[in-house]
């Protein structure tokens, strides 16, 4: 009997890149949702809400802070995973304060962030 | 006589209308009253002439009618006698036939007679002197006198008594012969001058009469009648004096003859024959102690013999005086012309004395006239022996006062100075003593050699002084000048056609024979001539260069007209190795610090471009490591593989766009000018900037031109200019409300669709006026780490575009604008 999977949402801005990461977590065992916005992501949790998100931080329109923010007002509890091309180190201090459970700059290496979204949603839903 | 009026000739051709009588007439109807006039005054005569015949002689005393046929053939073309002639037939026949009732022979002997007479005097006048107009010389009064007074009346004497003899109208022949002859004689050489004359002075047009003249004729006209009728019609009245009332007659003659000319002598003579005549008619006077024939024959005698001589001392008399008044005439003009000319003029005589000098002569020399002739001057003042001139004599000619050619010398004049002068001296034509000399002051002359002498040697010196090779051409390409630079080269380094030549040479061939030889530095050559020789351009310049062992030589050769009327070229040769290569070496410089310029702006797009490469990276890694995955299964799902590997070469083939984009920033290449739109420069430079847009949160819009923007450019340089002006926009807009980060790019066309003008407008604060007029000068910046280049780098690349860029506060809202323009692809 296999658990069911968790639910992973990927939010970015780039096409080819929330496809990719889409169907890597899907290989790793994950279900996923993916999102071209920070709003379409945002949307979507009145239905449906994710055991972790995985944010690209720099969007047009609603940054990846901005998500943060709107699901810490909204108090929304879900695991952060902030991913980023313009890996800054003020950057890193400023996801991880605002609460996110880790950052990574893109390219994502697949292990490293499984083993994270693992972590960050528990044995509960980790992929058996 | 020449020198008197119009000839008689043209004055009766005129055919235009005149006055006679206060009345215009016609050519027509004034020939008729001519006619009509004439035939009336030969009627007149000859009815006189009949009425004055001496009682018992078939003579006439006074037989005037020839003398006025003669004077009409005279005042008339020959090509007309015959109309006078024609129209003294019914005159004649009225007063011979009707009036007289003489036989038909007789009258027609008579009119071929007096015909003839007058026909033979007009004939042998005008072979003799063929522009009788006055008898004012002692020439033309002799042979008036032998061929119209003897020779013309002798002759037709003779054919009519012939006549008369052999038809037996007459038998005294000699009497015909001689009174005849006599008669008309006497007639024509007092009237015919009198005539003549007062013909001259009616149309000789100025007609005043001086009222002295007047009273002194009146006087003598009085005189010469009282005496004459004294002498001639009433001698008996005082018996006691008639000797010498019988000369004192002559004393009056001779005054008529000396005061009044030919015209003068005749009318008084004419005064003496009337009172002669007017005594022997009436059977008083000296001549009526004979027969009726002698006393005709004596009378005629007395009167022509008077009437000849007298005319002779009165033309004689007129003459002189003619030559006084011309003599004077030509004193005066010669010593106007002495006086005014502006040749410096002596009169000199042969011994060394100055007669006279004119002022131009005394104005050189600053002596004054008086001196001069009274020889006070000091010869010294005027010799000088080294330039050889003298006031008096010298054997070598180099004096004043002889004659010789024109020779220059040296005249000292009165303050020292030693003026150069082309002189001649020759003596008055005619005189051993006396003669003349002229001056010419050469010094203007001199000064305008030596000015042209210098400026001659200036010329010279300014051609040696020049460093560059230079030839001058005439209008027809023949070398007509070189300098020494030119030589040396021809000499020494000169290697192709056109490069060699010399004076006289045909360069134009040169070259063309160069060109024709496959020289294209001679056939550029040889068009920048014929351009500035055909007048199409003032001048032309062109470049080339030749190898050398040092490395390339660089050379300018320059084409200009040559200002003067006759046309011509200058050809000037320089070499510029040197200034081409700073030139080269400025270029360089200057693309290097673009290319420096473009680093820099692309280290300050370094965080975009990781951005740009890290997307598709990150697709890549994720694409591979969920193809190990799905391959890792039993059973993979190949077509998911498929699809996967199909999504990793196309975020490769992004990955290599955004590197390859960046390596063309980054190569150092040279300016590669093309066509391009500057549209697609602009989709262009924003993907490259896109990464950093989206930080700073700016939001680009586009308002290009929907009919494209190609411009001739370099478009690694226009994407250079671009992302220099959008990052400087991004930086302008960094402190403002991230809603208002609006980036607004436009292009369109302007200059009448000859350029494209690009904007890039921000919304920041705008341009401040402590950086206003500064900004594109190097080292001017607002920003804490730049350098203050980049603005002046895209200046000079868009100027060296032949574009422009400035900018300017946005109208109407905050922020700035920065345009530039480039032309458009031809």
């Amino acid at each position: 009997m296999l658990a069911a999977r968790a639910l992973i949402a990927v939010v970015d801005d780039e096409e080819s890149v929330r496809r990719a990461l889409g169907r890597m977590l899907n290989a790793s065992n994950f279900e996923t949702l993916v999102f071209g916005s920070g709003q379409e992501f945002l949307d979507s949790l009145e239905t449906r809400r994710p055991d972790c998100v995985v944010l690209d931080y720099q969007m047009p329109g609603l940054t990846g802070r901005d998500i943060q923010r709107h699901l810490a007002r909204a108090q929304i509890k879900v695991p952060i995973i902030v991913v980023t091309a313009h890996d800054q180190p003020e950057l890193r201090e400023q996801c991880l304060a605002d609460g996110a459970v880790a950052y990574l700059a893109k390219p994502l290496q697949r292990e490293r962030l499984v083993n994270l979204i693992e972590s960050a949603i528990g044995p509960r839903a980790a992929a058996v | 006589m020449e020198q008197a009026g119009a000839s008689f000739d043209s004055a009766v051709d005129q055919p235009t209308a005149s006055r006679i009588v206060g009345l215009e007439v016609g050519p027509r109807a004034r020939t008729l009253l001519v006619a009509v006039a004439f035939a009336s005054v030969y009627a007149a005569a000859a009815r006189l002439g009949a009425a004055l015949t001496f009682p018992g002689a078939p003579l006439s005393a006074f037989w005037t009618a020839n003398a006025v046929i003669l004077v009409a053939l005279l005042l008339a073309p020959p090509r007309d006698w015959w109309i006078y002639l024609a129209l003294v037939l019914p005159a004649h026949l009225i007063i011979q036939v009707l009036v007289l009732d003489l036989p038909l022979t007789r009258v027609a002997i008579s009119y071929v007679g007096n015909c003839g007479l007058a026909l033979l005097a007009a004939w042998g006048l005008r072979a003799v002197v063929p522009q009788l107009r006055r008898i004012d010389h002692f020439r033309t009064a002799v042979v008036f006198v032998l061929v119209a007074g003897l020779a013309a009346p002798l002759l037709s004497s003779l054919l009519v008594a012939v006549a008369f003899v052999a038809l037996k109208l007459s038998t005294t022949f000699w009497l015909i012969v001689v009174g005849r002859t006599l008669t008309n004689s006497f007639a024509i050489l007092t009237l015919v001058p009198i005539w003549l004359h007062a013909a001259v002075w009616i149309r000789g047009g100025s007609r005043t009469l001086r009222t002295a003249r007047v009273i002194e004729a009146s006087l003598l006209m009085i005189g010469l009648t009282v005496l004459a009728t004294l002498a001639f019609v009433i001698p008996a009245r005082v018996p006691a004096m008639a000797p010498a009332l019988l000369y004192a007659p002559y004393a009056m003659l001779l005054w008529a003859a000396s005061r009044f000319g030919v015209a003068g002598a005749s009318v008084a003579v004419l005064i003496l024959g009337g009172a002669a005549i007017c005594g022997t008619l009436n059977g008083v006077g000296p001549f009526v102690g004979h027969s009726p024939g002698e006393n005709a024959i004596s009378l005629f005698v007395f009167l022509a013999v008077t009437c000849a001589s007298l005319l002779l001392l009165a033309a004689t008399l007129e003459e002189r005086s003619l030559l006084e008044r011309s003599g004077a005439a030509s004193e005066a003009r010669f010593r106007a012309l002495f006086a005014h000319n502006m040749v410096p003029t002596v009169i000199w005589r042969a011994d060394g004395r100055i007669l006279d000098a004119n002022d131009s002569f005394l104005q050189l020399t600053g002596l004054d006239r008086d001196s001069l002739r009274q020889r006070r001057v000091g010869l010294d003042a005027l010799v000088v022996r080294s330039g050889s001139f003298a006031l008096s004599h010298d054997a070598s000619g180099d004096c004043l006062t002889v004659e010789s050619p024109p020779v220059e010398r040296e005249l000292i004049v009165r303050d020292g100075r030693r003026i150069p002068v082309l002189m001649a001296g020759f003596r008055f034509p005619g005189s051993v003593a006396e003669g003349t000399t002229c001056l010419f002051d050469l010094t203007s002359l001199r000064r305008a050699e030596s000015d042209r002498r210098q400026a001659e040697l200036l010329h010279s010196a300014v051609l040696a002084s020049v460093h560059d090779q230079i030839v001058v051409l005439d209008q027809a390409g023949v070398i007509i000048a070189t300098n020494q630079s030119w030589q040396h080269f021809v000499e020494h380094s000169a290697t192709r056609l056109f490069e060699r030549g010399r004076v006289g040479d045909h360069y134009l061939a040169a070259c063309q024979a160069a060109a024709t030889a496959g020289d294209s530095v001679a056939a550029e050559l040889l068009d920048c001539i014929h351009d500035v020789l055909g007048g199409v351009r003032a001048q032309r310049h062109l470049e080339f260069s030749r190898g050398d062992s040092e490395g390339p030589l660089w050379y300018e050769i320059s084409v200009e007209r040559l200002q003067r009327p006759e046309g011509g070229a200058v050809i000037s040769r320089a070499d510029v190795t040197v200034r081409k290569q700073a030139l080269n070496q400025a270029q360089e410089q200057r693309q290097q610090l673009a290319h420096l310029s473009r680093v820099a702006i692309l280290g300050e797009l370094s965080g975009a471009f990781a951005h740009e490469l890290a997307q598709p990276l990150t697709s890549i890694l994720s694409n591979a490591e969920a193809a190990l995955q799905i391959l890792s299964v039993s059973t993979p799902d190949l077509a998911e593989v498929q699809e996967v590997l199909r999504d990793i070469v196309k975020d490769d083939v992004r990955a290599a766009e955004v590197i390859q984009r960046l390596r063309s920033m980054l190569a150092r290449g040279e300016i590669r000018r093309q066509v391009v739109d500057l549209n697609r420069v602009v989709y262009d430079s924003l993907a490259m900037a896109r990464s950093d847009l989206i930080a700073r949160n700016v939001t680009p819009v586009l308002q290009l031109d929907p009919k494209g923007a190609s411009v001739f450019a370099d478009p690694v340089q226009m994407q250079q200019v671009l992302l220099n002006l959008i990052v400087n926009a991004c930086d302008a807009m960094a402190d403002g409300p991230p809603t208002d980060r609006r980036l607004t790019i436009a292009t369109r066309a302007v200059d009448g669709d000859h350029a494209i003008e690009c904007s890039v407008a921000d919304h920041g604060p705008g341009i401040g006026p402590n950086i206003v007029g500064r900004m594109f000068q190097p080292f001017v910046t607002t920003k804490k780490h730049g350098m203050g280049l980049g603005l002046a780098i895209c200046r000079s690349i868009i100027e060296a575009h032949g574009g422009r860029l400035w900018a300017e506060n946005a109208v109407g809202e905050s922020g700035a604008v920065f345009r530039f323009t480039v032309g458009v692809a031809a």
